[in-house]
Parts: C-alpha cells; structure tokens; sequence
C-alpha cells in the first residue's frame, strides 16, 4: 500500500517537473522572442529605411506591417542609431521606437514625442545627458536638438499639450522632440505608470 | 526565514536517528518509514523554499511598483514647477499654487449689436513668478477689437500686430521680464489670452472688448454667450495633416469642483418695447428701466463656466415687414447694416411637393447623457410629422455611418415603427467623424419630383470643420442641409456654417424641455416655402455688399442681414427673390437711417471672414481654371496679406493678427521681489494653463483626444519573462535532483 502511494507521488512529481519545465522554457522563449523581434526587424526596417530616403512613400517593412519608417534617430555621443517608426501602440513598439502620431511634425512648432521600450530601444536614454545633440533625418530634413531636460513624470496625471501653440506648417519657429521611456530602467515589471522624458530643444 | 530555521530544527531532530538506525539493523522497518518520511518532508520543505523565493520575486516588484508614484511626485513637483512644456495636474496637492482665473463679463445690447467687455482676473497665489494661458471661446460672429492690461491702477493698451509679430513681441518682453498680455485667434471661434510675469501674489487683469450682431430668429432676438469648449475629437485619418489638427484644451478632472467662476451683466437697449425677456440657460435677475431698457445679472454671482448662457427676447409683433437700417459714417465713408425681415406667407401654407427627409444623428461619445435623449426625442418628433406621400431615411454615425434603408422609404406607419424601435436602440458611444455620415445622407438622392431636406442632429464636437464645410459644399447638389445643435456646448460655428453652406438653417437646442418648442419651429420651416434667389440692389455701383451675391435662402421667420460700405450713402434698395417659386421684390428705404456704432466694425469682420473663406479653401478646388499648386500658394498668401492689412487698419483679431500688450512701465517693485529675479528672467517662469470645465451633461471617457496624448506604454515583459523562466527551470532542476534522489534511495531499499 505504501510503494503505491509512493509511486503516484513519483508520478505526481514527475508530472510537476514537467510543467515547471515547460513554463520555464516558455517564459524564455517569448522573452527571446521579444528581444529577437526587436533585433531581427532592425534588417528589414533598415531596406524599407533605405527605401523611402530613395523616394518611397509608406515602405513597409514587411507586407503585413501596419507601421512605417518615417525617420532615423541619432545620438552622436552614445553611438546610437535607432529608426523611427510610425505610431506609438505596442505593435509598432515591439519593433522600433515610436512617433507620436497626434503629437507635432518634425521641424514644425510643437512637441515631437517618440516612445521607445526602456529595455530595448530606448535602454540608452538612461546615459544621455543635458547638452547632448540628438539628430533627427527624415526624409527629406534633417533636424538637430540639444537634449535640454531630463523629466520623470507620471503618466496618470500627465499629458502632453504637443499641440496648444502650434501655427501653420512652414512658418514653425524650432520645435521640441521629446523621447519617452518608461521608468525606472531597471523595474522588472511593466506596465509601471511612471515615464522618463528626455526634452531636447532644436537648435537652428 | 522562519522555514529555513524550522527545517534545520528538523534536520537536527532526525539526525541522531538516522545515525542510531544505520547501526541498529533490526529496526528496519520503521527506519523504511523514517527514511521515506524524511525525504518528503525535505522535498517538501525544498518546494516551499522555491515557492517562497518565487513569491518573494513576485512581492519585490509589486513592491517596486507600488513606491514608484512617492518617488515620482517629489520628482514630478520639483520639475514640473519650472518646465513650461507640461500641463499642470489637476491633482489637489498642487492645485493651491495653480495660476486662477475670474471672468467678468459686463455686455451692453443696442439695437441688434452687442458690445462685450470681458475681464479676466488671473491671480498668482504662489511664490514664483508665473504665466497664465487660458483657452476660451467667444460667440462666431463676435471680432475683438481691444485689449488693456490693467495692473493695480495703470492701464496699458494692446496694439495689434501680424499674429507671428504680435508673438514675437509678447515673447521677447516676456523674457526680458515686463508684464505683457497676448490674445490669440486660435481657430474658428476659439481664443487663448497668455499674461506673463505674473508676481508672487499678484493679480493682473486681462480686459478685452468684442462685438457681435445677435441673432434673430421666430421673432426673438437671442444671445448666446460660450462658456466652454466641448472636447473635440480629431479622425485619425486627418492627424498627419497638421492643417486639420487643432489645438487640444486643458480640461479639468471629471470629479474636481469646477473653477472659473463667471459674472455676466446685461444692459438691454432693445430699440423696441421687450416682451417676454427670459434665459433658459441660467437663473437671472432682470431689472426693468423702461419699456426698451432692462438691466439682467445672472443671480448666484459667480458661475462655474460649464455650460452657455443664453438669454432671448420677444418684440411686441407689429404685423407690418420690419426694416432697420443702421449706418455709420467713418473717415468719408458710409457704412450701413439692414436687417429686413420679409414679408411672411399666409400662416399655415404649406409645400405642395412631396418631401423626402433625411435625419442624421449623431452617436459618438460625446452625444452620451442628456444629449442624446434630446436628439432622440427631436427624430420621434420629425418622424411623426411626415406625411403619407413623404419619405424618410436615417442615418446613424460616430467614427463611421450606417443607414436605416438602402435608399429612403415612404412614410407609412410600419415603416415608421421600424425606424421608432431602431432610434431607441442605437446608444452614444466612439469618436465623431462627420464626413462618412454627411456623405452617405447627401449624396443618393434619386427622385428629382422630391423637396430633398438633410436635418442633421450632432453636438458638433469635432475639429476638421474646413474638410466637412467643403464635403458639403462638393455633395449638396439639390438637398438642404438644416443643422440641430444639442446640448451644453454644441460647436455653434460649426453648425451654422455648415447649414449656410448646406442651404438651411441653424437650430440650437439647450435643454430638454426646449426640444419641443425648437423642433416644432424647424418642422414648421422645412414645411413651409423658403425664400431663394434673394438680391440685393442698392442702385450704386461702388457699393460693396457683404456677404456677396447670392444671398442665403430665407426660411420662415429668419431676417436678412446685410452689410454694405459706399462713399455715398444710398437712398433706397430693392430686395428681390422667389417665394415657394413666384418671384417677389420689396423696396426698402435706406433715408431713415438711424446713427449707430459699430456698424463699421462690421463690415470689415464680414469682409475678413469673406476672405478667410477664400483663404481656407482647400487646394484642389481651382479658384481659376488651371493654375498650378504654386499659383494657389501665391494666391493664398496675397489674401492673407489682404485680411492682415485690413484687420491691422481696423485693429481686429484675425486668424493672422493677434492683440498684445506690454507693459513698458518701469518696475518698481518692493526688496522682496528681487529675491524671485531668477524665476522672473522669462524661460524659468511657471506656466500654468487653466483647465477647462466639462461641459455639463457630458459623460467624461478618458480617450487619448479629449486629453492631450496619452505617453506610450514603452516597456516589455522580455526581463520578467527571463526571470520567471529561468526561476522555474531552477524548480524544475530541484525537483528533478529529489526525485532522483528518492528513486536511488528505493532502489537502495529493493535491493
């Protein structure tokens, strides 16, 4: 009667391991699956990149893709180059960073938001630092900031005005880019409410 | 820690057992059961651990998570006081050093023109020198012609400059320190006043002035006074096009008490003895002076600006046309302002055609509440007057449209059932796109025998207001578009610009009880014949009429007004137009003009908005024949320099000219102020933008375009994962090592 008892116990455990191991390698699965997502795309978004500084409207980067790239990011100092992709929704996050669609165009009077993943993309923004040149190269232009503030904020409680001042396209004094990430960098869960927004001012 | 510990007690229990039992062979049996007891009870303890461990990786970050807002607000309050790029939270813990604004508004009415002077108090009561920036609506016909800076006792009066100028201007004092005030044009009928350098406990006065001609309608003259802006909802497809994207107000928390409290005081001139003087928007007090002059204040002295203000008055009916010509002479010139109201048909004719009417209704969002059962109850209303031989259709939309029937069906009652059922059941929700519904409704009209009339019910909360007036224009052909404003705030500029351009009239509703009496009158309209074709000749050739030729159709009980400017003073007009299809003329004597104000001012507003008109037009409509894209650039910015000269010559605020004042007093100020010298040099002002109420009625959902944009949730669950799996595939290893471990220790036992 024991050895029976002990032997669906040993069943029972071999079946817990077997679950635990399965979620494990799931788990590290769709945690490769997300840093590989981030990483394998940059090929294919860099082609569609290539191709829209050729002329190309809205090159999608793979036929099902429902975001393009509309810029390329770069931080001279920290040897960083990021392409920017349109929208902000997770989808298009997964990717590349950002743009804002409700916020300004770039070059025009307003605020110019890109969000990124604080633990891909945007993992780099916890070294930038007041005074750093971010460049921005769309496809026709080619817009230049100094990083000018480092804000946390809280998400609930705030919400961009990119827009309250804004004048007719062309006749734009400089405008402000904003990136977004969230914050702390080093949090493990997301989903957090605070953002970590760095503001950079164009400069002419 | 407590397991760790008890599981070494039991470690340190079972020892001497096991060294006693490896001795002592004949106490086997129990020691099978020792053993195989302790090896669970070890399994056991290991799985407790790891649970414990796994839960304690759990509980970290939710505790992580949990201390994020405390350390966020000291961060948020210390940067956020300075940054002039953030909305201010309407949190109660910053809410006591929050720049507030008063409005006083004090109107005076003579004859059908009102001159408003509105008083804006900002108040400072924190210890940094601040900017103040408040978003307003003003009525859409009214033009601002002044603005004064009061400060304590001195008085600074605006200058209006090109807007970029004008800016340009506010910004470079604001830097340098000195108080100054900007009055911006923003959009439509929506204004912003900035004031800078606002002192630690200081008030300073933002005055300005507009005038308005009032409307006229079934016999009442009525004035509608905008207290706040109903939050505008932008269809994505027109987001990347900064030309459609408008500006996004500030509003404040569904559950804050309201602010902004408002005065209004009313001084009557009606030039006709006042019958029946009431608001059906607020409580007021009226005060009679004489037959043609009454005082009004709006009792409960300070409002919180959450919904319009309407105040309307009768005349004593003479039975005869009315005719009021007023004139102006400014600089040599004559300008004059008629107001004819034509001569009515019989009562209770009616049009002999069949009718096919079309009801739009608005669904979306920001119809949820009272607005929507207003609008219900104005479609039940419509429906049941619909004669057997007329058709009707309907259309639903927010952000797309849907019919009732593929192409209208005639009135019969099962078909008026089925559309009764349908109205109650379609419930308010999603963002307002207009196109797709204006679309559907005008186009598809098939039986040319049939008098086409498009009532479209909305609360006209949307922002791409020049991409629908030219929908409408593009798809009118013979229908009439007749517009129903609901609610606390519909968009009246909007609404009564889209039914110009729709051939029809303009009908606000404020409250329910409203409903019956105003949609009884629009019902009457659409049944009786309309005047068209009007023109107007005033027999001299260097007269300029505004608006131009042809004038709007005339529905029951609406007047015509018309501007017009001559170097000599007309002495008569005719009035000629077509009646339910019988042409029809009306001499109109201009000798017994009466002087009056204003009337120049005027002028030019119809004038600016004329060419602002032309100016809007989008690209693709050829204003001549062939020309280029270039062309139309060109043509574009010699207009707007047309409208900035004749805005700047008559010092009013235009979409291209703004209103600032500077005030180039030298300061001086008490030893305390010197202290704030850094806060006061411009970029390290504290910029508060003073929120908006909701519009009462409105039920608020907290979508990305009511608010502002919403940050991006920008992280990934890629490290959790990695954690969470890397800490399972560490349980798995252990349970695996005891598993084997319990198997070899069986075997050992078999063998």
């Amino acid at each position: 009667m024991f050895s029976r008892l002990m032997r669906f116990f040993l069943r029972l455990l071999m079946v817990v391991i077997l679950i635990t191991l399965v979620c494990g390698v799931w788990h590290i699965g769709s945690a490769g699956k997300i840093y590989a997502k981030a990483w394998l795309a940059q090929t294919l978004l860099e082609q569609a990149w290539q191709r829209t500084l050729n002329g190309e409207l809205s090159v999608r980067p793979w036929p099902w893709a429902d975001t393009w790239p509309v810029a390329e990011l770069v931080v001279p100092r920290l040897g960083v180059r990021r392409i920017v992709l349109l929208g902000d929704s997770g989808r298009v996050l997964a990717f590349s960073p950002g743009y804002t669609e409700a916020s300004a165009l770039p070059g025009t009077y307003g605020k110019t938001v890109i969000s990124g993943h604080r633990d891909t993309h945007f993992k780099f923004l916890k070294d930038i630092k007041s005074g750093d040149r971010i460049e921005l190269k769309t496809s026709k232009n080619h817009f230049v900031y100094i990083v000018n503030e480092q804000i946390v904020v809280d998400q609930r409680y705030f919400w961009l005005d990119a827009k309250s001042d804004s004048q007719p396209k062309g006749q734009g004094t400089s405008g402000s880019l904003i990136l977004v990430t969230c914050y702390p960098f080093d949090a493990l869960k997301p989903g957090g409410n605070a953002r970590f927004l760095v503001v950079a001012e164009q400069s002419e | 820690m407590k397991y760790f510990m008890e599981r070494q007690a039991i470690t340190k229990q079972l020892m001497p057992c096991l060294i006693r039992n490896a001795d002592n062979d004949e106490e086997i049996i129990p020691m099978i059961h020792l053993r195989s007891h302790q090896v669970i009870t070890e399994i056991f303890t290991n799985i407790a651990i790891f649970i414990l461990l796994v839960i304690f990786w759990l509980m970290s970050e939710s505790v992580f998570a949990g201390e994020e807002p405390e350390l966020l607000n000291a961060a948020v309050a210390n940067n956020a006081s300075y940054s002039s790029l953030w909305l201010k939270n309407n949190d109660s813990t910053e809410k006591h050093d929050a720049t507030t604004l008063a409005t006083n508004v004090s109107m005076s009415i003579s004859g059908p023109i009102l001159r408003a002077k509105v008083r804006q108090v900002f108040r400072n009561p924190s210890q940094f020198w601040s900017e103040g920036i408040y978003t307003f609506p003003l009525p859409e016909q009214a033009v601002v012609d002044r603005l004064r800076l009061v400060i304590g006792k001195r008085v600074i009066e605006g200058q209006i400059h090109e807007k970029q100028a004008a800016k340009k201007i506010y910004q470079q004092a604001r830097e340098a320190g000195k108080r100054t005030s900007l009055l911006n044009h923003h959009r439509t009928n929506v204004f912003t006043t900035s004031v800078a350098n606002i002192g630690p406990g200081e008030m300073i006065i933002v005055e300005f002035e507009y005038q308005q001609i009032l409307d006229f309608k079934g016999e009442r003259f009525a004035l509608r006074f905008p207290m706040l802006n109903t939050p505008k909802f932008t269809p994505p497809r027109s987001r990347l096009d900064s030309k459609f994207v408008e500006p996004i107000n500030v509003m404040r928390k569904e559950h804050d008490a309201p602010g902004n409290p408002v005065t209004i005081e009313v001084d009557l001139k009606a030039g006709f003895p006042i019958e029946t003087l009431m608001s059906s928007s607020h409580a007021v007090t009226t005060k009679k002076i004489s037959e043609e002059h009454y005082k009004v204040t709006v009792d409960s002295m300070a409002q919180p600006s959450n919904r319009d203000f309407v105040l309307s008055w009768g005349l004593k009916s003479s039975g005869k046309p009315m005719v009021s010509v007023l004139r102006e002479d400014v600089k040599g010139e004559s300008y004059g302002l008629l107001m004819v109201m034509p001569p009515q048909p019989e009562h209770g004719t009616k049009i002999s055609m069949p009718r096919e009417l079309v009801l739009v209704l608005d669904v979306s969002g920001s119809m949820q509440g009272e607005s929507i059962d207003q609008a219900r109850a104005s479609v039940l209303k419509a429906l049941s007057q619909l004669r057997p031989e007329d058709s009707f259709n309907i259309v639903w939309f927010n952000t797309r449209a849907w019919k009732l029937y593929p192409s209208s069906k005639a009135a019969t009652q099962d078909n008026l059932n089925f559309a009764r059922r349908k109205i109650l059941d379609e419930n308010a929700n999603g963002g307002t796109d207009m196109r797709p519904a204006l679309r559907l409704a005008l186009r598809g009209a098939q039986d040319s025998e049939r008098l086409r009339q498009v009532v479209f019910i909305t609360d006209g909360a949307v922002s791409n207001e020049a991409e629908l007036f030219s929908e409408i224009r593009r798809n009118l052909g013979r229908s009439r578009l007749f517009t129903v404003g609901i609610g606390s705030a519909p968009n009246g500029y909007f609404m009564r610009k889209a039914a110009r351009a729709g051939r029809g009239t303009f009908t606000y509703v404020s409250k329910p009880d409203e409903v019956n009496k105003k949609i009884n009158y629009l019902l009457r309209q659409l049944a009786s014949p309309a005047l068209t074709d009007l023109k107007l000749d005033l027999n001299d050739l260097s007269a300029m009429v505004l608006p131009q030729h042809p004038l709007p159709d005339l529905y029951l009980g609406e007047p015509v007004y018309v501007a017009f400017k001559a170097s000599k003073f007309p002495e008569i007009a005719a009035l000629s137009g077509t009646l339910g299809g019988v042409p029809s003329q009306l001499s109109v004597p201009l000798y017994n003009s009466v002087q009056h104000d204003g009337i120049a001012v005027e002028w030019v507003r119809r004038k600016i908005t004329v060419l602002q008109a032309i100016h809007d037009e989008p690209s693709d409509i050829k204003i001549d024949g062939n020309e280029s894209t270039q062309g139309h650039e060109n043509y574009k910015q010699k207009i707007k320099n047309e409208i900035v000269d004749l805005a700047v010559a008559h010092h009013q605020v235009s979409k291209f000219t703004s209103l600032v004042a500077v005030d180039v007093t030298p300061d001086v100020e008490k030893g305390e102020a010197y202290n704030f010298s850094v806060n006061r040099a411009g970029g390290m002002l504290k910029t508060d933008r003073i929120p908006a109420n909701h519009p009462k009625g409105w039920v608020g959902q907290s979508t990305v375009q009511k608010k502002g944009i919403r940050l991006a949730q920008t992280a990934t669950d890629g490290e959790y994962r990695l954690l969470i799996g890397f800490e399972l595939l560490l349980v798995a290893l252990l349970l695996g090592l005891g598993l084997s471990q319990i198997q070899k220790r069986l075997t050992c036992f078999r063998a």
